[in-house]
């Protein structure tokens, strides 16, 4: 799809008309809840996540300006949601470990060693993740796993470069610590 | 001149050094084994990450998240009403409205403290068909005027014709 064509699907979604906005959910949902799922850690979270979210475009998309990318847009409307979702404690640390259990099965009776790995390792950064304050999982998620520009995360989190810079430095040393301890016990496993 | 407390900072930040500062950290790194060691830390850890990145959770069944997301809009459906609001739903309109607010507020508490306006006098409970009108006081008030009025006619005239007597 075009940008024109992105574009001109926008404005008739924001005229009303929903199998334009069908289009622009079926497009997007998928790398939505990606970044839901790496911010809550489990399905019901993340979904009801990216539903929210796409329920808030739907309200605000008269007042979109074609000058901001709708990714970005979508970026900073479920980082935000997330954030209130780790904010109000909602999240459940039991189910979430569960649920990264459950994706960690699903890939392994079906995909390589190599996918399980990622899996494992996945469920690991998250649980450390989970460790850190909002606003350094946010940047450490968005940089790091998403590999956004600074200036997108900037962008996303309302944040100015040094508060990101700054956030990223806690984040990336605390991970490190962590993932030290885990490869290092992989080494004496393997 | 850096210290490796600095040093070791920036090292957590490589990807976002100028290439500059990237080659200041190297020379550090030839001279010092512990930041250099913390370097190799950190490069593991971001190989790590790059393979988790790999891992990317998907949507169980797309098609059935759509259609709640749909369902979830037709519920939401706008009204004409919450269109013509969502015009006004913006940081301007939101502030102004509020001074208005404000400044009705304060001008309503001014004008309570009776500051600026004049006491007010109540009027008489009494219905207006309780006066009676006293006739004869009434019309003595004319009655006296007109008899002053008179009295200096006559006066006037006895002057006029004394005055042209002396004339003659």
């Amino acid at each position: 799809m075009t940008d024109q064509e992105v574009q001109a699907t926008i404005r008739r979604a924001a005229s009303g008309e929903q199998s334009a906005f069908r289009t622009i959910v079926s497009q997007n949902q998928s790398f939505l809840y990606t970044i839901a799922y790496r911010f809550l850690g489990n399905t019901a979270d993340a979904e009801d996540a990216v539903q929210e979210a796409f329920v808030r475009l739907w309200k605000n998309l008269p007042n979109y300006r074609p000058e901001v990318k709708l990714t970005t847009w979508l970026y900073k409307i479920v980082v935000n949601l997330s954030l209130d979702i780790l904010k109000s404690g909602h999240r459940n640390h039991q189910k979430s470990r569960m649920d990264v259990q459950s994706h960690t099965s699903i890939i392994s009776a079906e995909e390589a060693d190599d996918e399980l790995h990622a899996a494992e390792l996945h469920a690991f950064i998250q649980e450390a993740a989970s460790e850190l304050t909002p606003k350094q999982k946010a940047v450490f998620i968005l940089r790091d796993l998403d590999e956004l520009s600074v200036e997108d995360v900037c962008d996303i989190l309302s944040m100015s470069a040094g508060n990101v810079k700054s956030n990223l430095y806690y984040a990336r040393k605390h991970m490190s610590e962590k993932l030290k301890k885990y490869y290092q016990t992989d080494k004496i496993i393997s | 001149m850096m210290n490796c407390n600095e040093f070791q900072k920036r090292v957590y930040l490589y990807r976002e050094m100028t290439s500059t500062e990237r080659s200041l950290l190297s020379d550090h790194f030839a001279q010092c084994s512990a930041c250099s060691k913390l370097m190799d830390q950190v490069v593991t850890a971001n190989a790590l990450i790059s393979k988790a990145r790999a891992f990317n959770p998907e949507v169980k069944n797309p098609e059935r998240m759509t259609q709640q997301i749909m369902n979830a809009i037709n519920v939401q459906q706008r009204s004409p009403l919450d269109k013509i609001l969502l015009y006004f739903d913006n940081y301007f309109v939101r502030y102004s409205i509020s001074l208005v607010s404000l400044s009705l507020i304060c001008f309503f508490i001014y004008e309570q403290n009776g500051v600026s306006t004049p006491p007010i006098k109540t009027l008489s409970s009494q219905p207006l068909n309780g006066i009676k009108l006293d006739m004869k006081n009434f019309l003595d008030t004319y009655r006296k005027r007109r008899e002053s009025r008179s009295e200096l006619n006559s006066r006037y005239t006895y002057y006029k014709t004394q005055n042209t007597e002396d004339k003659l």
